[in-house]
């Protein structure tokens, strides 16, 4: 029997592509999961379970989590993942815990997890004599500040714009000097809810971030004058015709676990979307369903007014994604995958519209009521 | 016209956007001897307009929560005090002798409102607390109204005149509580207006606390939930109350056209529930004629409060009360006075508007 062992399980990320495991193979998962008001077991089978019906698995997989799946506590600040725990022999060691924090006051946090966490993971691989793959999952956005072609290799440069996209560079550094196992990073773009159910099961990051800043920052422009945003332009730093590379986070779970399961000796993969909108595409769609006007996308920052430089101050993690157009090579990935043409998902409009639609339902429902202002 | 409760004259409020030259309004209303004007209010009883729901509750409540709503050390007004950026409104001496400082907190209605009436203010404080806890139970405009012509009779004054700044932003709440109440809009140019508030903490505090709410999920002043805390970004962080930084707030820069917007917004706001009063039952003046001919404009005041009330030997004497502005808008960067003018801009054909169909209906 074939054990894999992952970081992250309960993760968006790493619980997809458990559940992917599960579906494309007979493997058995050892999630390390830390525990806190709840035990491991519980949270990762907490977690697996929200997965499952936020995708509309059936029985099945269900099923499977609970037969095939199990929790050892863990905590990736510590050595070795701090696993005292004797584990039986392991083929593939999954690496997809990581913090999405960005902000500056994170910075210590997002290095002791991405960088220092990926250290620990190692050591433990290393330990534990994984003979298989150490499988782990970067982010495509190690690119940074780059545009244009993006190569399947590691990143010689530090072009990154956050402490997040440089803590990933620096893990994938220690992750490539890995001798004793061959190792993949995997490089997921900007990973969105699932592709028929448009449900992202947890951590709302990346897109669903961006989205709430924009809710907050109408919210709070509302307190200064109701409706300002559905009268005043915005002007933003966005290039208009860059492309935004969504992808499914089913179609990131099955790719990986394809790569995971194929012969290929590469060691770099984007898992990103072939048929990916463009910026201005997704942001008028989402300005629209926002009930903001539509912004003005511009190439210099210069004539910005105080409403705009705040709302750029706010979406600066993002600019990586908005600023410079970036192709993603799949070379690797493809001939991994077998298929001669790339992996694409349309996102059109009415698509676009199902995703906002499902995360905005959910802010509806989970967000408190604020007091009135007058 | 109908009179509220049992005031002979009926009662005004004094209502601006905040910036706009009211506090001087309320500080010569103070030297006349007919007129107990009341001074901030409602600033400080809803904390700075934060909790504005909550000094305007439904039904019928007693008498120990209209104290609380009135004596509250209210959060964000005493972090201010606390971190040494209070507002220079509020005028409660605090010191290492007096009653009530930083530490303690000082109640709502000693921020500003008692302390405007007398130096005797914290006797005052406990007069009010003893009248005010054994009055029956009754809607809050009863509350308020039973207080405010307590005082009212307690300086042996004709009519009372509340005024806060920004009230402009209550002032549906104001209309509907207070059905016969008048009111005095003070105008100023909003270019300056806005130029004043983004220089102002209270304004700031305010700006931050917008922001802060609909970040956070909550008002952070008043919940301890901080599960929003990792979508605030690193500039806003300073300012939630565990850990204040008064130098973070100091520096704190918001430019005038966002306030020009706000301005904006609360006249038009205000307009419209002004507009929908009897003409007779509102009187528009403009701060700059407060600075260009004081003695005529506040002439004209104190007439629509009550004629009877008007007083050449008083006029004369209000002058001095008149300290020009600082600065102006035109000395802003001339990109920053072009958002500025076009932020104002709705707010001035409002005005316009306002004032023409104001004055042919008084004609």
């Amino acid at each position: 029997m074939s054990i894999h062992v992952i970081t992250g399980g309960t993760g968006f990320v790493g619980s997809a592509i458990i559940l992917e495991l599960l579906r494309q193979t007979d493997v058995e998962v050892i999630a390390l999961v830390r525990p806190g008001s709840q035990t491991a077991e519980e949270r990762l089978q907490n977690a697996l379970e929200r997965a499952c019906q936020a995708y509309d698995y059936g029985e099945d997989i269900l099923k499977a989590t609970q037969t095939r799946c199990r929790a050892v506590p863990g905590d990736l600040h510590a050595e070795r993942c701090g696993v005292s725990e004797q584990l039986p022999p392991i083929d593939q060691f999954w690496h997809c815990a990581a913090s999405l924090q960005y902000e500056d006051r994170y910075q210590s946090e997002i290095y002791a997890t991405n960088l220092e966490g990926t250290r620990h993971a190692v050591e433990l691989a290393r330990h534990l004599g994984v003979s298989g793959s150490f499988n782990y999952v970067s982010t495509a956005y190690v690119a940074g500040r780059r545009s244009g072609y993006i190569p399947e290799q590691l990143m010689s440069e530090n072009w990154t714009n956050n402490h997040y996209e440089a803590s990933k560079v620096e893990a994938e550094a220690v992750v490539a000097r890995i001798t004793e196992m061959p190792t993949r990073i995997l490089r997921p773009s900007i990973v969105v809810g699932h592709s028929r159910t448009f449900a992202a099961a947890n951590s709302f990051s990346g897109m669903y971030g961006f989205m709430r800043k924009l809710l907050q920052f109408k919210g709070a422009m509302s307190r200064v004058q109701e409706g300002l945003l559905s009268r005043e332009t915005l002007q933003m730093r966005v290039d208009a015709e860059a492309l935004l590379n969504l992808v499914p986070v089913d179609m990131v779970a099955r790719q990986a676990v394809q790569i995971a399961c194929s012969s290929s000796p590469q060691r770099f993969f984007h898992l990103t979307n072939a048929t990916p909108p463009t910026t201005s595409k997704f942001l008028y769609t989402l300005f629209d369903e926002l009930e903001i006007k539509q912004p003005l996308l511009v190439e210099s920052r210069e004539n910005f007014s105080w409403i705009d430089k705040k709302l750029d101050q706010g979406i600066a993690f993002y600019s990586s994604y908005l600023v410079g157009s970036k192709v993603f090579d799949r070379h690797n990935t493809n001939a991994a995958l077998g298929r001669d043409c790339e992996d694409g998902f349309v996102f059109d409009t009415p698509t676009l519209l199902a995703y906002f639609r499902w995360y905005l339902d959910l802010l509806a429902v989970t967000r408190p009521r604020l007091l009135a202002t007058r | 016209m109908q009179r509220e409760a049992t005031s002979a004259i009926a009662p005004v409020f004094v209502v601006g956007t905040g910036r706009c030259g009211s506090t001087l309004v309320s500080n010569i209303l103070r030297t006349h001897p007919g007129v107990l004007s009341l001074s901030e209010f409602f600033t400080f009883v809803t904390d700075l307009g934060t909790l504005i729901p909550l000094a305007f509750p439904a039904g019928i409540i007693d008498a120990s929560h209209f104290w609380r709503i009135i004596s509250t050390c209210y959060r964000k007004q005493n972090l201010m005090l606390r971190a040494g950026v209070a507002m220079d409104e509020v005028l409660y001496p605090c010191g290492p002798t007096s009653r009530f400082h930083a530490e303690t907190g000082v109640p709502a209605i000693l921020q500003t409102t008692l302390p405007h009436l007398t130096p005797e203010h914290d006797i005052l404080f406990d007069e009010v607390r003893e009248y005010v806890l054994a009055q029956p139970p009754a809607e809050i405009q009863q509350h308020y109204t039973r207080l405010f012509e307590w005082l009212q009779q307690r300086f042996q004054r004709r009519v009372w005149v509340e005024r806060s700044g920004s009230s402009i932003r209550i002032i549906e709440r104001l209309r509907r509580h207070f059905p016969h109440a008048r009111f005095v809009h003070i105008v100023r140019d909003g270019r300056n207006c806005a130029l004043s508030m983004s220089k102002h903490y209270g304004f700031r505090m305010v700006m931050l606390a917008f922001q802060l709410n609909e970040i956070m999920g909550c008002d952070p002043f008043e919940d301890d939930n901080r599960a929003g805390v990792v979508d605030l970004p690193d500039d806003l962080y300073p300012f939630l109350p565990e850990h204040f930084d008064p130098d973070a707030f100091r520096a704190y820069d918001a430019a005038p056209s966002l306030y020009g917007h706000y301005w904006s917004g609360e006249i038009i706001q205000g307009l419209e529930v002004l507009s929908q009063l009897p003409a007779e039952q509102v009187l528009t003046l403009h701060y700059e004629d407060f600075l260009s001919d004081c003695a005529t404009t506040t002439d004209r005041l104190i007439r629509f409060i009550e004629p009877t009330l008007a007083d050449d030997h008083w006029l004369h004497q209000v002058g001095g009360l008149i300290h020009p502005a600082r600065s102006t808008w035109e000395e802003l960067p001339e990109k920053e006075k072009a958002f500025l003018q076009a932020a104002c801009a709705p707010g001035f054909a409002a005005l316009e508007a306002f004032e023409r169909a104001h004055s042919a209906s008084l004609a």
